[in-house]
């Protein structure tokens, strides 16, 4: 099985991007992937690369894709309401799989896939869709989001008048309004009719939601078939890095799609849609009055870098400047988009300044697969050290170090391990957490020598957090142990320190590769700054080489950046820092 | 007619401990909280709190409204008790 082919598709002024799988045997079907929106697309993303996966097993070609303004794709043109929808934009991946020539085509849709779905086979009937656990209203996958912001503490107190903001995405009111006016029960477009969405139809609902059940009610029974799956709770209910693909649900999706679509078929030439070539605001997605003037062309193109062949999208415009390359990591086990699409928009944004970026999907994340011999999904793996050296020699040839790496809580460690040894021109951090255990210490090993940044829980406090009683009053008085906890962590880096134990002190390797050369800025809250501090950090002082040492502590900052206030703040911060030291544009 | 009302409220409190059993992921067991302890300290994720919520409106036929989507609706069983009573009550017109 080769690599999926990238492709974009749909408006010049706005592709979206996609990632097709062909079959090494003849093509028996095409079947489009529709994704969820939001949190739920990121949790969900592995499983639709695996989905794809198995359905190029069973002789299907496959397209996972982005809708307009989510994941690679490019932003909606504000300008051009009546042919943005999410609705249409799986019309238009619909369109991109017929024009492949083969006669059978599916779609797959889950949670608000499934719903958009529904809505455009209603003008366009395909021969098989499977709607995944569909959301019963778009009022109440919007009423949920909104709520998970609230209990996760991320939401802004006010509303928004010009946007809704949603943990980790944000939706123009456009896209509100679309999604509000979604109703499975109420029998929108075809999702009803007899012929009007599919020949035939799997509804998969949620074992645990016995309410979800009446989502058969509207169909006609002849043409859909209705069964319960589990694991979505575990897939889509939990925070990153927890969610769990969940196997036996795609084994059902396969076998039904596997079990009605026709057998038979034949090649299919991949297409060749190399890149995309896109007039963008360098200012970011928030400027769509920008004149024409003030804006610039910029090109995207997917590659697979360095001998692990990790994948990315190189972003850059043709009138680009002499600066150093950015190179920006996934972080944990997202793929390469960041949080609420934040390396998307930077790296747009970059680009249309001159510089060339690139977002890389760490080995073993989204999709670039994993290095020899080591399990996928590792979060902390010694080897992402060797993805971002790979990423900074493949973008920057003849100057290694001529590149600026970016990185949010794991990957941002993994860039200050990485500029250790790479000394490059910059680095950007955002909330990089150092404090966790290594998974080769984790395996009973020691920990790599290469980790000089990483603070794992000494074997005393790992033992003395492990006690039944410990753990009893961690549960009791949460505020309480963590303030005993600071303090017995404290207290054991200092005494290790005072009687020669080695342990690693972040805080003074920071200072010591600002001196060495590299300027960094580390944007971070309170939680994540203080291992620096109690490791030796110095503040900086303008007349010494510190000043490459830009510290901002935000005391409200999220650790994922769930809310869209944080998101604005950190883009401000990183483009400000890197126009000012870094930009060689013409106007320099 | 107190007594009524006790039945009545023990009878919401153990079918809000079932859905926390089923839906909260606590730390704990559910039969050793007691009823003003905090369910975020006790495990509760913003996502299981999600499918708490989810979980209570579907047992009770109730939808919470907006105001009452706060992280003190739901941060113990007497919350939730609390607000469920004062919707049914609405709902009932009592």
């Amino acid at each position: 099985m080769g690599r999926p082919v990238p492709v974009w598709f749909g408006p010049e002024e706005s592709p979206l991007f996609g990632l097709f799988h062909v079959p090494d045997s003849p093509t028996r079907g095409v079947i489009v992937l529709c994704p969820p929106l939001g949190l739920e697309y990121m949790n969900s993303y592995s499983t639709f690369l695996q989905l794809a996966t198995c359905l190029t097993r069973l002789g299907f070609a496959a397209l996972r894709f982005d809708y307009r303004s989510t994941g690679d794709s490019f932003d909606r043109v504000a300008d051009r309401p009546g042919s943005c929808g999410f609705a249409h934009d799986v019309g238009l991946a619909v369109d991109f799989a017929r024009a492949m020539e083969i006669a059978h085509v599916g779609i797959v849709g889950m949670r608000l896939g499934a719903n958009f779905a529904t809505v455009q086979c209603g003008f366009e009937p395909v021969d098989a869709a499977v709607l995944w656990d569909p959301c019963p209203t778009g009022r109440s996958f919007l009423r949920e989001q909104r709520a998970l912001g609230v209990f996760a503490g991320a939401r802004d107190l006010e509303e928004r008048a010009d946007v809704v903001d949603l943990p980790r995405f944000e939706l123009s009111l456009e896209m509100r309004d679309e999604i509000a006016g979604l109703d499975l029960l109420a029998g929108q477009s075809g999702s009803a009719n007899p012929g009007g969405l599919a020949d035939k139809v799997l509804l998969l609902t949620r074992s645990e939601r016995v309410a979800d059940r009446k989502l058969a009610g509207p169909f006609d029974p002849a043409r859909v078939e209705h069964r319960e799956v589990t694991g979505q709770p575990d897939l889509l209910d939990v925070r990153s890095p927890k969610q769990t693909v969940p196997a036996q649900a795609i084994a059902t999706v396969t076998g039904w799609l596997d079990e009605v679509m026709p057998r038979g078929g034949r090649r299919i030439a991949t297409p060749a849609i190399a890149e995309a070539v896109v007039r963008v605001s360098p200012d970011g997605p928030g400027s769509k009055e920008a004149s024409r003037d003030a804006t610039a062309l910029i090109r995207e193109r997917a590659v697979w870098l360095g001998p692990a062949g990790l994948f990315g999208i190189r972003t850059e415009s043709d009138s680009g400047g002499p600066g150093p390359a950015c190179i920006f990591l996934s972080v944990a086990n997202d793929h390469r988009i960041g949080p609420g699409r934040l390396w998307v928009q930077l790296s747009r944004s970059l680009a249309a300044h001159g510089f060339a970026c690139v977002r890389i999907d760490v080995n073993g994340f989204g999709d670039s697969p994993a290095r020899d011999g080591r399990p996928v999904q590792e979060v902390h793996s010694i080897l992402a050290i060797d993805d971002v050296l790979d990423s900074a020699r493949a973008m920057s040839p003849d100057d290694p170090s001529d590149v600026l790496l970016f990185g949010l809580c794991s990957s941002g460690y993994h860039v200050l391990e990485a500029a250790l040894t790479l000394l490059p021109r910059g680095v950007c951090l955002v909330n990089p957490w150092l404090m966790f255990q290594p998974p080769e210490v984790a395996s009973g090993g020691t920990m790599d020598p290469r980790r000089r940044f990483c603070l794992p829980p000494t074997a005393l406090v790992a033992a003395v957090r492990s006690r039944p009683l410990v753990r009893r009053l961690r549960r009791r008085f949460p505020a309480l142990t963590s303030r005993v906890h600071r303090f017995v962590r404290l207290a054991t880096w200092r005494t290790q320190g005072s009687v020669g134990v080695h342990l690693n002190r972040p805080g003074e390797r920071l200072g010591n590769l600002a001196r060495a050369g590299t300027d960094v800025l580390l944007i971070c809250g309170p939680r994540e700054i203080s291992p620096f501090l109690e490791t030796g950090m110095k503040p900086a002082r303008p007349d010494q080489p510190e000043e490459r040492l830009q510290i901002e502590v935000i005391p409200t900052l999220d650790h994922g950046l769930y809310p869209l206030r944080d998101r604005e703040r950190v883009t401000g911060l990183i483009l400000d820092h890197v126009l000012a030291r870094f930009h060689r544009g013409p106007e320099n | 007619m107190k007594a009524a009302t006790e039945q009545e409220d023990c009878a919401i409190t153990e079918e809000i401990r079932r859905i926390l059993g089923e839906h909260a992921r606590l730390v704990v067991d559910v039969a050793d909280v007691k009823d003003d302890d905090d369910l975020f300290r006790l495990g509760m994720t913003s996502h299981a709190s999600v499918s708490v919520m989810l979980a209570l409106e579907e047992a009770f036929g109730v939808e919470f409204p907006e105001q009452m989507l706060r992280k003190g609706t739901f941060e113990s069983v007497d919350s939730i008790r609390r607000t469920l009573t004062e919707l049914l009550a609405a709902t009932t017109g009592d």
